[in-house]
């Protein structure tokens, strides 16, 4: 990783410190959401229990898309990219910062949270560390593929909505293939390397396309 | 010959001839394949007459798939040669393939309540059709959204090539979803090769749709332009007032 790369991160890491909090909003949207939908479901123990894994994987790649609309947008609104683009830094570069950057500020605190609130929902013990597991393998194509699209939008003023609209489809291969590799309950099932491989393929792509995107931003 | 055509002038010389064609065709293809396929064609010996929402159902979908590709191939072009007319053509074929998607899906709804049991099954076909559908839908929400010109143009063209790549992955996906969760039972595998007669008022339709479909396009994509050369009209008369207007106050200083 080049110096600029950590010097963006770092940076990104001091201003969620300084934002008021605001970096948590993923972890509580995820934790209301597992204990709403316990709610929902009723008291039923083994009814819970059973849907516990697609749950937690769906509050988490939701959760994992808030906040994404101001990912790119304030960069590009104060002239931090601009500064960055005429600098001759390269963009791809500044992708990668900033989706490693969310991943850390408002992914980690949900992976910390997952076996917690599967735990909530009533899993078996047994698919805690699976869970966990699984989220960690899975995040960086949730977190990849939402930057990814959140850098489409990046000039428009309230594009949550449409992140939402856009990045939807494609959290659906995700989350096939994590809830998939949860109910296995097997650490070296097919359906975790393949979304291992989802997570690589997005972090390819991802920092590509978004750097496209910036370019028309920019231009 | 498609770097030939794509000149305005030229492509507009060839819509001139194109548009009357395909609508004369679509009516001559869709409207008798219609009255065969509802009325004349022998009932299926399993599904009855039920089996007639082929002919609506069937072609919409393909044209609709079909639509895609058109819009991903266009907006490909449009993005790397910045081509302004492959451009209109990907933003007039989005409406029109979300419309077949929707019929697609909504036809295929009201075949799938006596066929299977259930409106709607999460089949892989199926599936991947719905995903298309949000794909058109998110591809005009983001062309619309966008004030500017040039930046939505290049925008939309990265969300619609994005949306080529996630169709396979969903298609695959899905796939291995339902074999791990779904009974096979629901849909049959194969079936009953369909008669000759049944199978040309079939053909014939998706023919029609597939010109109806170049018939809306094509029409959009002149008024498109007429409204461009409309606008380049009113901003040079408007720059040529203006101008007489500068000069007259120069040469009259009392005015």
């Amino acid at each position: 990783m080049t110096s600029a790369i950590t010097g963006l991160i770092g940076r990104e890491i001091r201003k969620a410190g300084r934002s008021g909090g605001s970096w948590a909003q993923g972890a509580v949207f995820f934790i209301l959401f597992t204990v709403l939908s316990a709610f929902a479901l009723g008291p039923e123990q083994e009814f819970r229990s059973n849907l516990a894994p697609a749950l937690v994987w769906l509050a988490a790649s939701l959760a994992s898309q808030l906040s994404l609309d101001r990912l790119f947008a304030e960069d590009l609104r104060d002239g931090t990219l601009e500064c960055w683009f005429v600098d001759g830094q390269s963009l791809v570069e500044f992708s990668i910062g900033k989706f490693i950057s969310h991943w850390l500020v408002v992914f980690t605190p949900i992976l910390i949270l997952s076996p917690l609130a599967a735990l909530m929902l009533g899993a078996p013990v047994s698919i805690l560390a699976l869970t966990f597991i699984s989220l960690a393998i899975g995040g960086p194509a949730l977190v990849f593929m939402g930057g990814m699209v959140s850098a489409l939008t990046a000039n428009l003023r309230g594009s949550g909505l449409l992140i939402v609209l856009i990045s939807g489809p494609l959290l659906a291969a995700p989350l096939i293939f994590g809830v998939g590799a949860v109910q296995t309950a097997d650490i070296a099932s097919s359906e975790l390397k393949i979304l291992g491989a989802i997570s690589l393929g997005a972090m390819v792509i991802a920092p590509v396309i978004a750097t496209l995107a910036l370019k028309v931003h920019l231009e | 010959m498609f770097s030939y055509f794509a000149n305005p002038v030229r492509f507009q010389n060839l819509c001139r001839i194109l548009v009357p064609v395909l609508g004369i065709g679509a009516l001559l293809l869709i409207v008798p394949a219609w009255v065969m396929g509802l009325f004349l064609v022998p009932p299926d010996y399993q599904q009855g007459d039920t089996f007639r929402i082929i002919y609506v159902h069937v072609p919409a979908v393909i044209v609709a798939s079909l639509a895609y590709a058109f819009l991903a191939g266009a907006s490909f072009v449009s993005f790397v040669w910045r081509h302004s007319l492959a451009d209109t053509a990907a933003k007039a074929a989005a409406p029109v393939g979300a419309a077949l998607t929707f019929l697609g899906l909504f036809t295929g709804a009201l075949w799938g309540k006596p066929m299977w049991g259930a409106y709607w099954v999460w089949d892989a076909r199926l599936t991947s059709t719905l995903i298309m559908l949000f794909l058109f839908l998110g591809y005009i929400a983001i062309r619309s959204a966008i004030r500017d010109e040039v930046a939505s143009t290049r925008i939309a063209a990265i969300t619609a090539m994005i949306g080529a790549i996630n169709l396979p992955i969903i298609k695959f996906s899905v796939d291995w979803w339902s074999s791990l969760h779904q009974p096979a039972s629901l849909l049959r595998a194969g079936g009953p090769a369909i008669d000759a007669s049944m199978s040309w008022p079939l053909y014939m339709s998706i023919a029609g749709y597939a010109c109806l479909f170049g018939w809306l396009v094509l029409q959009q994509m002149q008024s498109e332009l007429d409204e461009r050369r409309a606008y380049a009209l009113v901003q040079r008369a408007s720059g040529r007032i203006a101008s007489k207007a500068s000069a007259q106050s120069k040469g009259n200083p009392d005015a």
